[in-house]
């Protein structure tokens, strides 16, 4: 930061400490101009510290996006949950297949947008759901239509980035992935460890419990574990948090750490709104003859966690994981394959050519000297 | 005095006679119920879900009892049955229970032989019955009787409806076995939804004409309680072994953070309802049933396989016995020809080494013959060389003779006379 300053070095100090104190002032908005020459040993502002917020201002009016994908089998409360993550219902008007129609189902992508506003911050949401998966019999290759989706959209991006004109690029990336795993089981089933281990290396997954109202507390810590260990043991990467500085406070500190310890997030979700047990309030919920279920109750699930780390903390470093590790993979694969391909033309090109002017030569060059042999001979004789 | 009137009227020529006294007969359900109580009872539940479901929770809990079922993985490449037998008595009434669980069901990625092993299994029970009726000297009271009796079928509790592999399988068992479908781990679904989700259940088996288990209305006794119970089906059910204390009594539930679900309460599952459906009310028509439609239905399929029918006017026994003789006669038939084919080659033999025995000893009088020759002809080379000797002694002593003659004195013989 020094080095950008130039002139009046030896006050470097003075102004080192009135830059501090104003970049507490200048935050929240207003700036407060350039700094302009105040009285020698006084608060004399240069005005970089308005820095983040000039990017602060730069990026709400530019809007946010996000693409969330959501992937598991029919019946486990994906779309319940999205409504309540972001307080909207997405998918009012689906219609959900029989049975019969089932049996031979492919997995289908549905994207839908919505666009929220909070303290006018703006989100372009992009849900992409996954219906099908794994709802026919046979559900070979039912991820399939997934990983081509996924691998879909870097190239889109990618041929983008390449061409001319580059100032309209729409990011379709996929951000996060969520992961449903059922609670009626032991763990993760070969479906879910065949779908996440070709996942895993194209976008961010983030594993879900569902229907969390289905375990008591010592049946959830079991799960918990026994997922844990069956991603470990077929060697899944899911999407780890950064580990927080050491200057962030105790409390931003200790919430990460919390988070950390949930994951799989045990979740439940709601469309309707019940009345609050202990504190009577009206919150999204469910209700059961032997209680009531709140879904953002951090007691009863992992819902209010979730909903932290996804939209409160870590959607930046979802989407810059995403930009940095997951489409620089698929970009340096893809341009090496591109080029081996090329090449591979181009050698064969270039070999057949080279062999058919050195057999010509050859053949020429063996002609023209029995010629010329001849032609000593016919002197000679 | 008591007076008994007979109501069904059996036939023309049957009349009805009204009872002016006792006679007594009327003991004879009890002396039937003792009877069989005696010999106790055997009932077979099978069940069929997902791993995870809580299908051996459920028995645990349907039971009262501690079964040690270990839970299973994820990871079994086929479906596999594992049946244990237990014998349970309550009161006086002994009975032998079987339980037949489904591993590795809905696991696979490819889950189109998922029913086989079932249907297998089942067939298998059915064929081991089939097999000892089928016997000359049988046993059939003193049989153990393996066949499934009852199949619960775990649904999981989406919320939506069926799922594929639900439909198929229960389609595929419905002319074998009696099915009960019941909804697991039903106390993730509220009450509005469980509705929702029971009807449209409900539509689903109808529109694909999948016979469940009906329970039986035309006895009065019970028709009230059972078709209340057919509005319930599928049943939605909760399991759990562990007690909790609850307003100062100790009863089996599930404890959560926002409350605990009472197992035996019916406002919270219809686990109680399930219990006496299946055990308290209609475990003899469970049984009935299999016995008299489902092992009736397979029978009758074996044994036109087998080339039975019943156009030939002739009862199964002596059909069997007539089969038997056919089989009895092709078989000796067949001893015959394997024995003249045994004589005709023990000919052959003999007749090869009696032609080598001839060679043998044509060969031997031949080597005879030459011997004798050879014999022969050292005789005569003997004789030839007998007589050169003979010869030569008489030209001998001839000579001696003439040199004795000549000299007259000497006697000596000098060797180095030469001839």
């Amino acid at each position: 930061m020094m080095s950008g300053i130039r002139g009046n070095v030896g006050r470097s100090e003075s102004m080192r400490t009135g830059a501090s104190v104003d970049s507490h002032d200048s935050v929240g908005g207003g700036s407060t101009g350039n700094g302009g020459s105040g009285g020698p040993g006084s608060n004399v502002r240069l005005g970089f510290a308005n820095l983040p917020d000039q990017m602060h201002r730069k990026a709400v009016k530019k809007g946010f996006n996000f693409t969330l994908m959501v992937v598991g089998e029919s019946g486990l409360g994906k779309s319940t949950l999205i409504s309540s993550l972001f307080q909207q219902d997405l998918y009012k008007d689906r219609e959900l297949g029989s049975a019969t129609e089932r049996v031979n189902k492919t997995t289908e992508i549905d994207k839908r947008q919505i666009e929220l506003d909070e303290k006018g911050v703006k989100l372009r949401l992009t849900v992409v759901d996954t219906p099908g998966f794994n709802d026919a019999i046979n559900c070979q290759d039912c991820w399939r239509p997934i990983e081509d989706y996924i691998d879909n959209t870097f190239e889109q991006y990618f041929k983008d980035e390449c061409g001319l004109n580059r100032k309209n690029i729409v990011d379709h990336r996929v951000h996060c992935c969520l992961y449903f795993v059922s609670p009626c089981g032991h763990g993760l089933r070969p479906i879910d460890v065949e779908l996440m281990r070709r996942l895993h290396s194209k976008v961010n997954i983030v594993p879900i419990i569902a229907k969390a109202d289905t375990l008591t507390q010592a049946e959830l810590r079991d799960l918990k574990e026994r997922v844990l260990a069956d991603l470990d043991r077929h060697k899944i990467q899911t999407y780890r948090m950064p580990d927080t500085d050491s200057d962030d406070d105790e409390e931003t500190r200790r919430q990460e750490s919390d988070i950390r310890a949930c994951i799989p997030f045990a979740v439940i979700g709601s469309n309707c709104v019940v009345e609050s047990a202990d504190t009577g309030r009206r919150t999204r919920g469910r209700q059961y003859p032997w209680g009531v279920v709140e879904v953002e109750n951090p007691k009863h699930c992992d819902f209010a966690k979730l909903r932290i780390f996804l939209l409160g903390t870590h959607m930046q470093d979802l989407k810059d994981i995403t930009k940095e590790v997951h489409y620089e993979n698929y970009r340096a694969k893809y341009i090496t394959e591109r080029m081996s391909k090329r090449k591979g033309a181009v050698r064969d090109d270039f070999e057949t050519r080279k062999s058919k002017n050195t057999t010509e030569a050859n053949f020429e060059a063996i002609v023209d000297t029995e010629g010329l042999l001849k032609e000593k001979e016919d002197e000679v004789c | 005095m008591t007076t008994v009137e007979v109501m069904k009227g059996l036939g023309p020529d049957v009349r009805t006679i009204k009872l002016n006294g006792h006679v007594g007969f009327d003991s004879l359900p009890d002396q039937l119920v003792n009877k069989h109580v005696a010999q106790g009872f055997s009932f077979n539940i099978m069940c069929i879900g997902e791993t995870g479901l809580g299908k051996s929770t459920l028995i645990e809990t349907l039971f009262n009892q501690r079964f040690e079922f270990t839970p299973s993985s994820h990871e079994v490449p086929q479906v596999k049955l594992k049946p244990h037998t237990y014998d349970l008595k309550e009161g006086s009434v002994k009975l032998k229970l079987t339980i037949i669980e489904t591993s590795g069901f809905g696991d696979q990625v490819n889950k189109e032989d998922s029913s086989k092993p079932i249907i297998d299994y089942i067939n298998q029970q059915f064929e081991n019955f089939l097999q000892e009726e089928l016997k000359i000297k049988r046993s059939l009271h003193t049989y153990h009787d393996t066949r499934v009796h009852v199949c619960l079928y775990f649904i999981a509790p989406t919320g939506h409806s069926l799922k594929s592999i639900d439909m198929v399988t229960m389609k595929k068992l419905d002319s074998r076995v009696n099915i009960i479908p019941v909804i697991a781990k039903s106390d993730t679904i509220t009450k509005p939804e469980l509705q929702r989700f029971k009807t449209r259940i409900q539509n689903e088996i109808a529109n694909n004409d999948i016979h469940i288990y009906q329970f039986p209305t035309d006895d009065e006794t019970v028709s009230e309680q059972n078709s209340i119970m057919k509005n319930l089906v599928p049943f939605a059910v909760v399991g759990s072994s562990d007690e909790i204390t609850v307003n100062g009594r100790k009863s089996r539930a599930r404890q959560y953070p926002w409350g605990a679900v009472l197992v035996d309460s019916e406002a919270h599952c219809d686990f109680v309802r399930l219990r006496e459906a299946m055990l308290r009310v209609n475990m003899d028509d469970l049984r009935e049933r299999t016995h008299a439609m489902h092992y009736e239905h397979y029978r009758r399929q074996r044994l036109a396989e087998m080339g039975f029918s019943d156009e030939d006017k002739l009862s199964l026994q002596e059909m069997y016995e007539k089969r038997r003789e056919t089989h009895q006669a092709e078989l000796q038939r067949k001893e015959e020809e394997m024995r003249q084919m045994f004589v005709v080659r023990v000919k052959e033999k003999e007749q090869e080494l009696k032609k080598a025995e001839g060679d043998l000893q044509t060969k031997f009088e031949a080597v005879k013959k030459q011997h004798a020759d050879e014999k022969r002809k050292l005789e005569e080379k003997r004789q030839g060389l007998d007589e050169e000797i003979a010869e030569f002694q008489r030209r001998k002593t001839a000579a001696d003779n003439r040199n004795n003659l000549a000299s007259g004195t000497s006697f000596t013989l000098s060797k180095s006379k030469k001839k």
